[in-house]
């Protein structure tokens, strides 16, 4: 059991003790050393040390507040005006000198911020239950687009950044600047109408553009009509709000969602120098396909003009001249045979011819009786005292016809 | 195929760019009479050379919408 400070009968406790005991009780709840506080500002008072002391109250009650002054150098945020709703960040402790309890502030918002948190919310919410984030609904960009639109200031960073970029890469683009002014109370309405001015000039694509700045700058793209009008652009929207980390409504319903403006013109041109090697691509692949082209209607011409030689006269005509040449040959074969055939007819008929032949028989006895050159056949022929030769195998001698 | 040659010269990029893809196709398709697929091909030459020209030339030009309609140049320097 916890000794109580307050039995008086057993101890006499010091101020300071007691307020040591509450400081303790008090800074060992977490939730009062971790505390997000809403409340208006009452007595801002910045002291010469550079501390700041004020009062938050709401209707019920109030607490006073400290920021130590190395704290309240790094606010971005400082409240303007008396009653100012805001959010404090800090712990709940004992000022003991002055024996109550303060809220040692070290962070500050307005108040306003968890508001449009809030409605960002709904307005998203909304917006995606009606199915205006819908991937489905995300028009591609054009490849090369010939005429860009440009909603954003005509005086801000983004302008000169997007424009920096089309230049690098894109310079072929005609770019359709659409001023409004992108922060403020009436912002979203004037975006609006840039918006749908600029989509009646005939431009490719939209770039909805605005550069960095706190949720409070950036609000006008968190319009519920805003988003309506993106969704219903005939032309395909690409946003570049804020930084990296700065999402808008406009962003969800746009077409494409670039995180930065520069981003956001990049990703609406193709590169020049890409460009250069796609058009080095095109020329390469015409002259390849018109050189193939030429090949196979030469082939197809040779080929015609071989079957076309084919049958040419000249083809025939060379034709009908080998087969003479080979009917002469065969003719001058048979021709070759006759010939050696009658030659051997010739041949058996000398033979027999040789057979015949007068000395022969001259050799078997028989003598041939001449008269004067002639052969006496006939008795007839001679008178006695008649000069013949008479002629034997082996030679001839003369003779006188005697009386018969 | 539309248009004679001179007709190139008042061509944007990207219309000679289109024609010069749609060229390519047509010749890789095939088919085509060999005079046509000529005059294609010196066609599709010329397109290749024009946009070759509008990417070393090109400026990027910025015009302002007003809220008469009316577009007048942008001086971005200013």
């Amino acid at each position: 059991m916890q000794p109580s400070l307050f039995d008086y009968r057993s101890r006499i406790s010091t101020v300071t003790e007691v307020t040591a005991y509450i400081r303790d009780l008090l800074e060992m709840d977490a939730g009062l050393q971790d505390l997000w506080l809403q409340g208006e500002i009452s007595n801002w008072k910045r002291a010469t040390s550079g501390h700041v002391y004020f009062t938050l109250k709401d209707a019920g009650a109030s607490i006073r507040c400290v920021i130590w002054r190395s704290q309240a150098s790094r606010l971005i945020y400082l409240p303007q005006h008396e009653g100012e709703a805001v959010l404090a960040h800090g712990r709940i402790s004992i000022y003991e000198a002055g024996g109550n309890y303060q809220f040692y502030v070290d962070d500050l918002e307005p108040a306003g911020r968890g508001a449009l948190y809030a409605q960002f919310e709904r307005i998203k919410a909304r917006l995606a239950a009606e199915g205006l984030f819908e991937p489905g609904l995300k028009r591609p960009l054009p490849s090369l687009p010939r005429r860009i639109g440009l909603v954003t200031s005509p005086s801000g960073a983004a302008l000169r950044d997007i424009l920096n970029v089309l230049r690098r890469r894109y310079p072929l683009a005609q770019v359709l600047l659409s001023p409004t002014a992108v922060q403020g109370e009436t912002a979203s309405g004037q975006i609006i109408a840039a918006l749908q001015a600029v989509a009646r000039q005939q431009v490719d694509v939209i770039i909805l553009a605005r550069g960095g700045g706190s949720l409070e700058d950036l609000w006008a793209f968190n319009d519920e009509h805003l988003a309506r009008a993106i969704a219903g652009c005939p032309i395909p929207v690409v946003t570049g709000v804020g930084h990296e980390v700065d999402f808008t409504i406009a962003d969800f319903v746009a077409d494409v969602r670039a995180p930065t403006p520069s981003a956001a013109a990049e990703l609406v041109t193709p590169d020049v120098f890409e460009l250069k090697r796609l058009l080095r691509d095109q020329e390469r692949l015409l002259s390849d396909t018109f050189r193939q082209l030429l090949d196979r209607a030469r082939a197809n011409l040779q080929a015609r003009q071989w079957a076309l030689e084919r049958f040419s006269p000249q083809v025939r005509l060379d034709n009908y001249r080998q087969r003479v040449d080979s009917l002469l040959n065969q003719a001058g074969r048979t021709f070759q045979h006759r010939l050696q055939l009658q030659r051997a007819q010739v041949n058996t008929l000398a033979a027999r011819l040789e057979a015949l032949h007068p000395q022969a028989t001259l050799a078997r006895g028989y003598a041939i009786v001449q008269k004067q050159q002639l052969v006496v056949t006939r008795a007839s022929q001679v008178n006695p005292g008649d000069e013949v030769a008479i002629k034997v195998s082996d030679g001839e001698f003369g003779a006188t016809v005697q009386k018969p | 195929m539309s248009g004679d040659q001179s007709s190139i010269e008042v061509m944007t990029f990207e219309q000679a760019y289109a024609e010069l893809e749609e060229t390519v196709q047509k010749l890789e398709a095939g088919g085509l009479p060999l005079a046509e697929a000529i005059t294609l091909y010196q066609r599709g030459m010329s397109l290749a050379k024009h946009c070759g020209r509008h990417l070393d030339e090109a400026e990027l030009c910025i015009k302002m919408l007003l809220p008469s309609g009316e577009l007048v140049d942008f001086d971005a320097d200013e």
